[in-house]
């Protein structure tokens, strides 16, 4: 009986009160389906697949921004070990990597790149540490004596070992497996002192492995100052 | 009566709800969102770029391209994905003549930045500018005749605006090195394999 009133009440009235009802529902439902993820809004971590898409959307903005400038910039991708050097998002070269970091080294270096504002990281700094000489002295003579230009102009470096520092504190350091002499004991030096204050201050870093052939190419490219975008 | 008197207020109360927990809902879709909308700016800038136009976006090769490395002097022609000619080149040394006389000042660079094609020439004469001549300590010539050099630019030149232009060269060896005045050169096989390949219009990018 005391069901059977309860039915007659839910299912038989008036329509303006069945629209009620079905108000009542909707805006239950709305609550619970909308505010709640509004509240979890002050929550500071999304998901993994949550964060991936966000990123991936901040990437699109972020090379968008890149292309629209005549200057080179890198894109640096992980997963298929390749440092990208483009230009008004024209690839302009490819370099492959083996990556040295170790996973953990690699993870904190991926996140520190990953986060900030801005995730085209400025680059603040580069230095050839060791290297060889394209051109033997004799030649270099030669050269700059017929043309005319000073011989540091017309000199290239073959690089064995040389850093790029990136703002957020990011340490990029690529190697070869060229036997090269300091290019500069002094500025070796220096920048030994500022890496390991930066490593104090928390800086990442990151170490890989080119060719001969690509790391002079990549050390031409840094002297540009590139920024610095890793790929989704 | 009774409780449609209950129920009129509690549906009034329940719209408001209703249209409170909607605001929500959408500002949170939104908040999902926000990537989207650049992303397909994004993808009509690109567009537009691959119409033919520098503009300020993106562009999109559909036919190969030049790209020229100044510090390691190589030349490219290649594609996002496929490289077709990697060659030695030779770019601009970066030397600086003034003239005594004049005051005339020059730097001997090759230019960075976005170029197209726009010129191919077979068989070129080099007309020397009057660089050539305070260089080498000469007299700079009245007339034209004595200005014209039908050796030293190969079979081709490309020309990329502003008087500079991808030619052969007569010093081979020295390719690799940068030794020009602001041109760039190729070896006469790679020369001829790109002046067969370049068209007029092909973007080149010079970094």
């Amino acid at each position: 009986m005391h069901k059977r009133r309860w039915a007659h009440t839910y299912l038989s009235t008036k329509p303006v009160m069945r629209l009620a009802r079905v108000a009542v529902v909707m805006a239950l439902s709305a609550v619970v389906g909308g505010a709640c993820p509004a509240l979890a809004e002050g929550k500071p971590k999304a998901t993994a697949p949550q964060a991936a898409i966000e990123y991936e959307g901040r990437y699109k903005i972020a090379e968008t921004e890149l292309a629209a400038h005549d200057g080179t910039y890198l894109l640096l991708d992980l997963r298929k070990k390749r440092l990208r050097l483009k230009m008004r998002g024209v690839t302009v070269r490819d370099f492959r990597l083996t990556v040295i970091s170790d996973s953990t080294e690699t993870a904190s270096f991926v996140e520190r790149v990953r986060s900030g504002d801005r995730i085209a990281k400025q680059m603040a700094r580069v230095l050839l540490f060791e290297a060889g000489n394209r051109l033997n002295d004799t030649v270099l003579g030669i050269v700059s004596e017929a043309t005319k230009a000073p011989p540091d102009l017309i000199q290239r470096y073959i690089p064995e070992r040389m850093t790029a520092t990136f703002d957020g504190g990011l340490v990029l350091t690529a190697q070869t497996d060229v036997d090269g002499s300091s290019v500069s004991i002094f500025a070796n030096l220096l920048e030994n002192v500022r890496l390991f204050f930066d490593r104090l201050l928390g800086a990442k870093s990151l170490t890989i492995q080119v060719s001969a052939d690509d790391a002079v190419a990549l050390y031409g490219a840094l002297l540009a100052g590139p920024p610095l975008v890793l790929t989704p | 009566v009774n409780k449609a008197v209950l129920l009129i207020p509690a549906a009034l109360i329940a719209v408001v709800i209703l249209i409170i927990g909607l605001h929500f809902q959408c500002s949170s879709e939104g908040n999902h969102r926000f990537a989207e909308s650049p992303a397909v700016k994004a993808e009509d800038g690109r567009k537009a770029g691959a119409n033919g136009k520098l503009g300020s976006g993106r562009l999109r090769m559909t036919r190969p391209y030049i790209v020229i490395d100044r510090y390691a002097n190589r030349l490219f022609l290649r594609t996002d994905d496929s490289v077709f000619l990697a060659a030695d080149c030779s770019t601009g040394s970066g030397a600086q003549l003034t003239d005594a006389l004049t005051g005339r000042h020059w730097t001997f660079d090759t230019p960075a930045g976005v170029f197209q094609v726009s010129s191919k020439l077979e068989g070129p004469w080099w007309r020397k500018p009057d660089w050539a001549f305070i260089e080498e300590g000469e007299k700079v010539p009245l007339t034209d005749e004595e200005r014209m050099d039908p050796s030293m630019m190969g079979e081709y030149a490309i020309g990329f605006g502003n008087g500079y232009f991808i030619h052969g060269t007569l010093y081979e060896r020295l390719l690799g090195v940068s030794v020009t005045h602001g041109c760039v050169r190729l070896g006469a096989e790679d020369l001829r394999k790109l002046y067969a390949q370049a068209q007029m219009g092909t973007y080149i990018f010079v970094y």
